[in-house]
């Protein structure tokens, strides 16, 4: 290696040691920032969520959400379903979509594919699915850079998409076998 | 006769392949962006320090007589440092020994559904480290004639063991044949959403202390040193496990003005 590739791997490490733990506790106040702004836009919204599936929950069910994977990462809220699976409320960056790296986005999570087939299967008229995979249904505002300041009202527009695609497919529970009952029992 | 080829030595090369991909063009190390991020955090942390003595003195005032225990230094008490579940799991316990039954305990962790009829009932004695052939549980409180709620209690981070142990449990539930069974993770983070929790619903200690001060706020009229002893409590938590303070550490200040406002909130 030669002399140059030596001092800026000696300057990185040298920086890394110094700003690395400053750097860890920025980005969990960044993750809990974004938690507190889903959860602002989620307890809006709760009331018309919970009667479009047909639920009776309460802000203090709304629990932090983080994942990700090589591709993106997903900030936010979720809200458990019992038995089926839950509504997540986040902030998702992109690494792969260089012409969408940041979405407000909301989505509709199954914990098996058997769950909920009828609504899965629908294209969606009013709200069309901007992401769907065997677990989730997902309702995505794309952010523009200069809007990220305005990502609770990105966010809530996501979930309007959410809630038009509900209730245009009549509502969730029409989706659920009879053995799910929301919000009580587990399917066995 | 042909002879398959043994496709599956070829599945260690794929793995080392997959390795070797590289979605995005490496960028140059920098460390710019996270110097950027820090800068910004910075100034959020200063004006979130210049409003936290009146979040504090609100919380303080909704409290009183009794007083906002993250004014009370609860870091350094050797029984409360963040390693020590028991401590923490017994006093969890001795506070809901405290309350009369479902319709106080089970709200606690966001299982009000739950209080139905068949649950409605003074709770029993609340059990610590019951021990089985499944394993050692931390937290057991018969309710009524059908319920039981076990509450496994996690201070830290949890590992890749968590989802064998919550199993093992859900089985000890199942062997005892209780009709209502109430399984509760109670932790810091909530687990990877996909994670199979076998029956167990996730509550974190900040919404369980949330809603344990709205509790002591509710009782101390009647029973100040019991409201006391929850509050305290509470106070050790959200300092020694999740980072709340009235001198918070660098940028935490912001998280405890939001905390305390919304504990206020559903007074």
């Amino acid at each position: 290696m030669n002399n140059e590739v030596l001092d800026g791997e000696r300057e990185f490490f040298v920086t890394g040691v110094r700003t690395y733990l400053e750097a860890d506790d920025a980005m969990t106040e960044f993750r809990r920032l974004v938690q507190h702004k889903c959860r602002t836009v989620a307890s809006r919204r709760l009331d018309e969520l919970n009667q479009a599936c047909g639920m009776h929950w309460t802000v203090k069910e709304l629990d932090d959400y983080f994942e990700k994977n090589d591709k993106n990462h997903y900030l936010g809220k979720r809200i458990e379903a019992k038995g089926f699976g839950g509504v997540y409320f986040c902030l998702r960056l992109s690494r792969e979509d260089a012409s969408r790296p940041f979405d407000a986005f909301v989505y509709l999570y199954r914990i098996r594919k058997d769950l909920a087939n009828g609504l899965w299967d629908r294209p969606g008229a009013i709200a069309p699915v901007t992401y769907k995979s065997g677990h989730s249904l997902g309702f995505g505002r794309p952010l523009p850079e200069d809007k990220i300041p305005d990502f609770e009202d990105y966010l809530d527009q996501a979930v309007t998409l959410l809630l038009a695609f509900i209730n245009e497919s009549g509502g969730l529970q029409k989706y659920l076998a009879q053995n799910v009952k929301l919000g009580t029992d587990a399917i066995k | 006769m042909k002879v398959s080829p043994s496709y599956a030595r070829l599945t260690e090369a794929f793995l080392a392949w997959s390795e070797l991909h590289v979605s995005a063009p490496p960028k140059p190390r920098s460390w710019d962006s996270v110097q950027l991020l820090v800068g910004s955090a910075k100034v959020l942390d200063n004006y979130a320090l210049e409003h936290l003595e009146k979040a504090l003195a609100d919380s303080n005032a909704e409290l009183a007589p009794l007083g906002e225990p993250l004014k009370l230094n609860l870091g350094k008490h050797r029984w409360l440092s963040a390693d020590r579940e028991e401590s923490y799991s017994d006093w969890l316990a001795w506070i809901l020994q405290g309350m009369s039954g479902a319709a106080e305990i089970l709200p606690l962790y966001a299982l009000s559904d739950e209080v139905t009829g068949e649950l409605l009932g003074p709770a029993g004695t609340v059990r610590r480290e019951v021990r089985s052939q499944h394993g050692r549980t931390d937290i057991e409180v018969p309710i009524g004639k059908q319920g039981l709620l076990l509450i496994e209690v996690k201070v830290r981070n949890t590992g890749s063991e968590l989802p064998s142990q919550l199993d093992r449990y859900a089985h000890k539930v199942a062997d005892q044949h209780v009709e209502r069974p109430l399984l509760v993770l109670l932790g810091t983070e909530a687990p990877e959403p996909n994670l199979d929790l076998f029956g167990f619903t996730f509550t974190s200690w900040e919404a369980l202390c949330q809603r344990l001060r709205q509790y002591a706020h509710r009782v101390k009229e009647s029973e100040l040193l019991r409201a006391a002893a929850i509050l305290i409590f509470c106070g050790a938590v959200e300092q020694n496990l999740l980072g709340f303070s009235g001198s918070p550490r660098r940028f935490r200040a912001m998280a405890t003005v939001n905390y305390l406002h919304d504990w206020r909130c559903e007074v």
